[in-house]
């Protein structure tokens, strides 16, 4: 089955390569949402042996050229076949009563596709709008019958066609995805702006909601990670040592290979700091780590690092450990998971630590964290790489809450790190709360931080105390 | 003014109306029927059409525009016994009704399908025993 990429990488990853070849494809969605621009970049992509065919009638050939400039889109190769309205038919007062639209302006139309489309001969048509073609039709039936004549047309001339459709409340374009082969629906929403496949005859294609940016480069589309097909390999879940002696003996080990380990418990218990220790061994002893933090400033991270005698600078020296602050707003969560998911494979990684899971939910345009942490951190546990989820809870003594955000079901591992108050101290303990692949010690230890890194005593929390 | 008449002796339509589009898409429409007419968009004009052409045998009104100098357009075509039929836009229908009373043959809202006026026109200018 031959296919065509569409010149948007994502969109080609979701649609498992690309449009398939002779079919016609409807790109819906509200004004401003970037059909006209996908477009230019499906005629970009045509090779020197694909005449591209842009049919337009909204905006002007020279208006169209310069928008595909500004995003560096390259269509000297496009043939334009402009049937917006000249400026006379505003300066020469051209409009008109005495016949119908339909009447008057269908038949130069066609006339002209016709024409062109036999002179070109296009291997990739865009169409841009048929919305505007519906004024033009006396009643549904007709602007359904000339819509599928087209498509028909050019797709007997050996044309794959993308067509776009302004679709609103006001004015429904349902009708339009029962002609076409498969439809792209670009949408706003709560997390952003977003492409959703919703038919694609003939072939799989990745469901769901995928991020997606129209900006000064253009369209980029970011698939939603999914969790690709388990593989078990030889040194999966094998047994790796977090760096904290006491911890790997309660951890009967230590951590498995490619699981999911959330650390969670109130604001300044420790966890970036436990974080830091499993970092710098896994570093050392089992290969790339990538620290990706959401809150903290790497200089601080390296800074506490450093004060409590947790080696980065070695494993950072040596190219395998790297740390990244993630700025606010920077990334959507799709586009995020598609570079930590690149990185991971470009660096063979071993280990991802996310600090923090709220961070993570604040930085990436507050997308639903439960969704996309899930998506993200199975992806990568499936591909034995083991992730490490600093997790805040609001309690922050005697309330041993996992998370509110109830992510812990996608944990592998839960290390809780909590304050105990005892005889008017407050201590601090540490308790493994879940581990699925193997025993451990179920009590919690107290623990201290420093002098150097974090000290677990063996003494188990008192009874009776909060 | 459009005119694509070069023989005062042969039958022409009239066509007396302001809007340049409407004037654009029925030149387009006689073009392609080869149908000789003249164009005009004023009583003034009218009159010097009616004195050069005087086989003039249809006309063709458009309402829109003309204001008050409608009924003097309607008057100047019955006292030179030229069949018109007028065009109205839906919203002047009522007000339009009284070009039947000055001589007008039919009143017909626009849009009209372009088969239809071919086919009135036709009809007009069909000569008795053709």
């Amino acid at each position: 089955m031959d296919r065509l990429s569409t010149g948007v990488t994502g969109l080609d990853t979701i649609l498992n390569g690309g449009l398939i070849s002779g079919c016609a494809y409807l790109i819906r969605g509200e004004p401003g949402q970037g059909k006209t621009t996908l477009g230019l970049h499906f005629l970009e992509a045509a090779s020197a042996d694909e005449p591209a065919l842009f049919i337009g009638f909204q905006e002007s050939d020279k208006q169209l050229k310069a928008n595909a400039a500004s995003i560096d889109v390259d269509v000297s190769h496009v043939t334009f076949l402009d049937l917006s309205p000249d400026e006379k038919f505003f300066t020469d007062q051209e409009k008109y009563d005495v016949f119908s639209a339909a009447e008057v302006e269908s038949t130069p139309l066609s006339g002209s596709i016709v024409e062109t489309v036999n002179r070109v001969k296009p291997v990739r048509v865009f169409v841009d709008s048929l919305t505007q073609l519906r004024f033009l039709a006396a009643d549904v039936f007709q602007y359904r019958k000339e819509v599928l004549s087209m498509l028909n047309f050019l797709k007997s001339c050996g044309a794959t066609i993308l067509f776009s459709s302004e679709h609103s409340a006001a004015m429904p374009d349902d009708d339009l995805q029962f002609l076409a082969d498969g439809v792209i629906w670009l949408s706003s929403g709560e997390l952003g702006q977003i492409l959703t496949v919703k038919k694609m005859r003939g072939s799989d294609f990745w469901r769901g909601e995928h991020q997606m940016r129209n900006g000064g480069a253009g369209l980029e589309v970011f698939p939603r990670p999914v969790p690709p097909k388990e593989e078990i390999t030889e040194n999966r879940f094998k047994t790796i040592a977090t760096g904290v002696d006491k911890l790997d003996d309660i951890l009967n080990g230590g951590l498995e290979s490619g699981t999911i380990t959330m650390v969670t418990g109130p604001s300044g218990v420790g966890k970036s700091t436990l974080a830091s220790c499993i970092a710098a061994h896994s570093a050392k002893t089992f290969g790339y780590v990538s620290v990706y933090l959401f809150e903290e400033e790497v200089s601080s991270f390296e800074f506490r690092s450093k004060s409590l005698a947790i080696d980065l600078d070695t494993p950072r020296n040596k190219g395998q450990l790297n740390i990244e602050q993630v700025e606010p707003l920077r990334y959507l969560a799709d586009e995020f998971a598609v570079k930590v998911r690149q990185e991971v494979i470009e660096n063979d990684a071993k280990l991802v630590v996310f600090d923090s899971t709220a961070g993570f939910e604040l930085t990436l345009a507050n997308s639903s964290i439960k969704e996309r942490l899930h998506a993200l951190a199975k992806s990568l546990s499936r591909l034995n790489v083991s992730v490490l989820l600093v997790n805040e809870t609001a309690s922050l003594s005697g309330n041993d809450t996992i998370s509110e955000k109830k992510i812990s079901y996608l944990a592998d591992n839960v290390i809780l790190m909590n304050y105990v108050q005892n005889d008017g101290l407050r201590n601090q303990v540490i308790h493994v709360m879940k581990k699925r692949l193997s025993d451990y010690d179920r009590r919690p230890y107290l623990y201290k931080i420093g002098p150097k890194s974090i000290n677990i005593l063996d003494i188990h929390r008192p009874t009776g105390t909060r | 003014m459009t005119s694509l008449c070069n023989s005062p002796e042969k039958d022409v339509v009239l066509l007396i109306m302001k809007s340049p589009g409407n004037r654009k898409v029925i030149t387009h429409l006689f073009d392609d029927q080869q149908l000789d007419f003249v164009a005009i968009d004023n009583e003034t004009a009218l009159a010097t059409q009616l004195q050069q052409h005087r086989l003039a045998r249809f006309a063709l009104v458009d309402v829109a525009g003309l204001g008050q100098s409608i009924w003097r357009i309607c008057e100047r075509l019955r006292q030179a016994s030229v069949p018109f039929v007028v065009l109205s836009p839906p919203q002047a229908m009522e007000a339009s009704s009284n070009t039947l009373t000055y001589g007008a043959l039919s009143l017909l809202q626009k849009p009209i399908p372009q088969a239809v006026l071919l086919k009135l026109i036709g009809s007009t200018l069909q000569k008795p025993g053709d």
